[in-house]
């Protein structure tokens, strides 16, 4: 009964919020299913580790068992039935599900999200700093992209057909083309030859020791994996504004601007430019998942302390809790970027945000 | 077919790459008698040997031939080359017996030293009579790199074909249901390929690995790698595949086959799906490079295929391409020359594809 009222409560309240403030509405329900999805997620996540073929479950017992003083035996040996009670103890014999709801009371209610499992640090201490390293890394690179992407297709889009053009597509196609751990291998070998550049990807002391050289010494050292990262990453964005350009030029109303005498320049800039913004804005989350796929491989290349790396490191270490936690960050981090692309869009765009229905 | 190859010889980039393409498969399905030595045959007391194949000396005059060279010192993997001593590189030399196809017993390679140089092989002498000829140099192990190379694009190369046909299937399955019936089985089905488009591809793919088993034979890893890779794969295609059975469901046709009660599986997979064939090879051709790349980052780690296998990306292995031996040993990379021919072959390929089934592309060519 109760829920029946407040779905009668919340129901006209909502119909009422939506014609007053469409967008706050907008944003809150994305913000409503972004959660979900969260959750489903996890469960997702639950569900697969419950399927495996047991090793990473049996290894977590074993070292809980050698950690934790009331199952530890003098000699490291123990029965299937100790090895049972543990798993019960720890709850690992529950259904899946539960287990989930068991993680989530600790992350949300207790503020914990466990210890890494070989180094014993509490996982929040480790991840925090590799995130925000990780973030700050790939929203440069998002930045660098857009906006010289956005030079570059608008640039050639005036030149199609002609030989700069062909060329410059042609590079795109190649760069798009080329393995992207290669490239980072080939751009860490050239820094160890040339001595131009360092091999690592971050300084060699804290931010809190000398902010101002930190940061310049921080620019220094990854400008090489960015470089890295950008030539990877042009090709497709430039290939992808240049069509979206080209698509709009080729519209009836381009061609009433033109007769009208409207300056070129402005043409490009002021109305075909504006709408490849549209098709953009909703591939940039896509971007950015890839930008931190991409990332993963160039922090473990360059050694940059990222999320990426310690991912790796835990999936080698079958460190189970920290490779939950990250792949839990991680995923509400693309999450968020996502929302804030719908928003972005729906705040360019009002049309999208009252046809969704 | 016709319009394919009128426009392939106008792009000859693209019609080079589909030659390159065909040379690869081809070397891939005669690794044996191509590659002068197996994948696995160890020469001691030659690790980190350099490429070797000289065309000149004083004694032997012109023609493929080899230098010996001596192992100085272990530690720096140094060596020094023996003044005098060349060795004649023969086409169709004989080597370590092999079963073509698992059927034809041969001996007879494409090229190489005649010699008793298989390890522990017959005739086996500590520095016998001839010396091995490594086109690519060898690994750390003092194994050829080139018979490597060879026999790891059995991997690598058929990994993007076995990775792209599941996903596919996956998704011409699914997507074809989600744009066909709408409504909730739409909606479940999105959203599930939502969650799986999530997460960044390559933490799902560590992720997936850790989940599953570690410890398993080069057969197994091959076939769970390629699982993985193709479950990251699927919903990007299944998206595209709604998209286009969600707009050819309007056309006249598919309401005149649902008139005439033809079961709407049929319909599907019948009607539906292949009027999007094109498409399809679009996406097959430029989606198999994600899938060798896929496999190449996975070995590279670590945790893909491991050394009784061999494939481009276990050749290129974090543990041996690291930075102080590549500075001493740049051929460690060369294998990675054969991956970067694969994918830029398949992206241009790929391209050429996409122009061509593009109704707008001669369009938009002429317009400006």
């Amino acid at each position: 009964m109760r829920v029946f009222a407040q779905a009668v409560l919340i129901g006209p309240l909502f119909s009422r919020l939506k014609e007053r403030y469409p967008l706050l509405s907008f944003i809150l329900t994305r913000i409503v299913s972004m959660i979900v999805m969260l959750l489903l997620l996890g469960l997702l996540v639950f569900g697969l580790m419950k399927l495996s073929p047991g090793d990473m479950v049996e290894n977590y017992v074993r070292s809980q068992m050698l950690m934790q003083s009331e199952f530890r035996q003098a000699d490291n040996i123990y029965t299937e039935e100790a090895i049972a009670e543990a798993k019960r103890r720890l709850g690992l014999d529950l259904p899946f599900y539960m287990q989930y709801g068991r993680w989530l009371y600790q992350v949300f209610v207790e503020r914990d999200l466990g210890q890494s499992l070989i180094s014993r640090a509490p996982i929040l201490f480790l991840i925090r700093e590799r995130m925000v390293n990780s973030l700050v890394l790939n929203l440069i690179s998002l930045v660098f992209l857009t906006v010289i992407s956005f030079g570059l297709g608008i640039y050639f889009s005036g030149k199609v057909g002609t030989r700069v053009d062909f060329a410059a597509t042609f590079t795109a196609l190649f760069l798009h083309a080329f393995p992207y751990i290669l490239l980072l291998i080939l751009l860490q070998l050239f820094a160890a030859i040339s001595g131009w550049f360092p091999i690592t990807a971050y300084p060699d002391f804290p931010f809190r020791e000398a902010p101002v050289r930190f940061s310049f010494s921080y620019l220094y050292h990854i400008f090489l994996p960015l470089l890295g990262a950008f030539l990877s990453g042009i090709g497709g964005t430039m290939r992808l504004i240049r069509a979206t350009m080209l698509d709009q030029l080729g519209q009836p109303y381009i061609t009433s601007l033109r007769s009208r005498g409207i300056p070129e320049p402005r043409i490009y800039l002021a109305h075909a430019f504006r709408n490849t913004l549209n098709p953009f804005i909703t591939s940039s989350a896509n971007l950015f998942a890839s930008l931190f796929s991409g990332s993963l491989i160039l922090e473990i290349i360059f050694s940059y302390p990222g999320i990426g790396r310690l991912m790796y490191e835990a999936v080698r270490q079958e460190d189970i809790n920290l490779v939950l936690a990250n792949i839990m960050f991680i995923s509400f981090l693309i999450l968020l970027g996502m929302i804030t692309a719908d928003i972005a869009l729906a705040v360019v765009h009002p049309r999208i945000r009252y046809g969704r229905k | 077919m016709k319009r394919f190859l009128k426009a392939a010889t106008r792009r000859p980039v693209a019609f080079g790459s589909l030659i390159v393409l065909a040379l690869l498969y081809l070397m891939m399905a005669l690794a044996e008698p191509l590659s002068p030595y197996r994948p696995g045959t160890t020469f001691r007391n030659h690790g980190y040997h350099p490429p070797n194949l000289v065309f000149y000396s004083e004694e032997l005059g012109f023609g493929p031939q080899v230098q010996r060279r001596v192992l100085m010192d272990e530690v720096k993997v140094q060596y020094a080359r023996i003044r005098g001593e060349y060795y004649r590189v023969k086409l169709f030399a004989r080597g370590p017996g092999y079963r073509l196809w698992g059927l034809i017993p041969s001996t007879i390679h494409l090229f190489g030293v005649e010699a008793p140089y298989e390890a522990e092989g017959p005739g086996w002498t500590e520095g016998g009579q001839g010396y091995p000829v490594f086109l690519l140099g060898a690994d750390h192990l003092g194994r050829d790199l080139f018979s490597r190379s060879l026999h790891g694009a059995r991997i690598s190369l058929t990994i993007g074909f076995i990775g792209i046909s599941i996903s596919l299937t996956l998704a011409i399955l699914l997507g074809g249901l989600a744009g066909y019936y709408g409504g909730w089985v739409d909606w479940t089905i999105m959203r599930m390929a939502e969650l799986f488009i999530l997460i960044p591809g390559l933490y799902m793919i560590l992720f997936l690995r850790s989940v599953l088993s570690r410890e398993m034979d080069p057969g197994q890893s091959f076939i769970i790698i390629t699982i993985i890779l193709s479950l990251v794969g699927w919903p990007g295609s299944a998206r595209l595949v709604r998209g286009m059975v969600h707009s050819i469901k309007r056309e006249d046709f598919i309401t005149a086959a649902e008139l005439a009660g033809i079961p709407s599986v049929v319909i599907i997979f019948r009607q539906i799906i292949p009027q999007m064939a094109s498409i399809l090879i679009v996406s097959i051709t430029l989606g198999i490079p994600g899938f060798i790349l896929g496999e190449t980052v996975l070995s590279y780690l670590g945790l893909g295929i491991i050394d009784p296998a061999v494939s481009w990306g276990s050749l290129l292995n974090r543990e041996i391409t690291q930075l102080a031996n590549l500075r001493r040993f740049p051929w460690l990379l060369l294998p990675g020359l054969f991956l970067l021919l694969t994918t830029l072959s398949f992206n241009f390929l790929g391209d050429l594809l996409r122009d061509l089934m593009d109704p707008y592309f001669r369009e938009r060519r002429l317009g400006q």
